[in-house]
């Protein structure tokens, strides 16, 4: 059976690593994806992806962010001479793009997004 | 009432690896063990190769200049985890003002590491590997 607990503080049997619920829940990343080319490989809290053009995805949160203030890092993953840029951020998702040093957009096989911040 | 619960694992009801969390609005929850970061380090290929923290990682190896494998202790559950990678030059300011990072080229993470290289680049000019002192580093995903 399904049950709540309502709790303030968590805290280890030793009584150490206390930890308040504010600081477990602002810590939970509220998202994040690997996007092979646009397309979700794994991803957590995204409702769809699309491919907007070369070095350019988005994609959409299945629970909304409370405000747009949120925090995105990310990653080019398997090459090194790529930029993450975060071009757009919504409630309802963000956009992102990869450019190389020469400033041309590029394809990604993982670019990587991660999402902190408050969920609605 | 503030309340405190003493407890050394938290496990789901109904699913063992789910347990969700209420978010900031209040409306809406969110899955704990989604959002936990399953690796995180800090580590430094400037002097010396080292890691000076981290969380469930076994070990760093010196691939080259600005590159370098992370082992994983716990391995994650399949290859489609997101790293978040990024890096700090510390007080060294006579490299290029511009660094870029991310998972080496032609090295797809495995379920138990990834390979990381840092460059630094000069604009329409090609990059080069680099050892900086601050390599930050965290992985979200399933674990295994």
């Amino acid at each position: 059976m399904a049950s709540i607990l309502r709790v303030n503080t968590l805290t280890d049997a030793s009584s150490n690593n206390s930890t308040p619920m504010a600081t477990v829940s602002q810590g939970t990343a509220k998202s994040w994806v690997d996007l092979n080319g646009g397309t979700a490989d794994d991803s957590f809290n995204v409702g769809s992806d699309t491919d907007n053009g070369t070095g350019n995805y988005s994609f959409t949160f299945t629970t909304n962010m409370s405000n747009a203030n949120y925090s995105v890092s990310g990653s080019a993953g398997t090459n090194s001479n790529v930029m993450h840029c975060t071009t757009a951020k919504a409630t309802t998702g963000i956009t992102v793009t990869h450019r190389d040093y020469q400033n041309t957009l590029t394809d990604l096989v993982d670019s990587m997004s991660t999402v902190h911040g408050d969920s609605a | 009432m503030a309340s405190q619960l003493k407890v050394d694992t938290l496990t789901g009801v109904t699913t063992a690896g789910s347990i969700v969390v209420t978010g900031e609005g209040n409306s809406t929850t969110t899955s704990l063990q989604q959002g936990l970061a399953k690796v995180w380090a800090r580590y430094e290929q400037d002097g010396t190769n080292s890691i000076l923290d981290s969380f469930n990682v076994s070990g760093l190896t010196d691939e080259g200049n600005g590159d370098a494998t992370v082992s994983i202790a716990n391995d994650m559950g399949n290859i489609n985890y997101s790293p978040q990678v990024t890096m700090w030059y510390g007080s060294d300011t006579s490299t290029p003002l511009l660094g870029v990072c991310g998972l080496k080229r032609g090295h797809a993470p495995a379920a138990g590491s990834f390979r990381v290289q840092v460059s630094t680049t000069l604009w329409n000019n090609g990059a080069v590997g680099a050892d900086v002192s601050g390599n930050f580093v965290a992985v979200f995903g399933d674990l295994a």
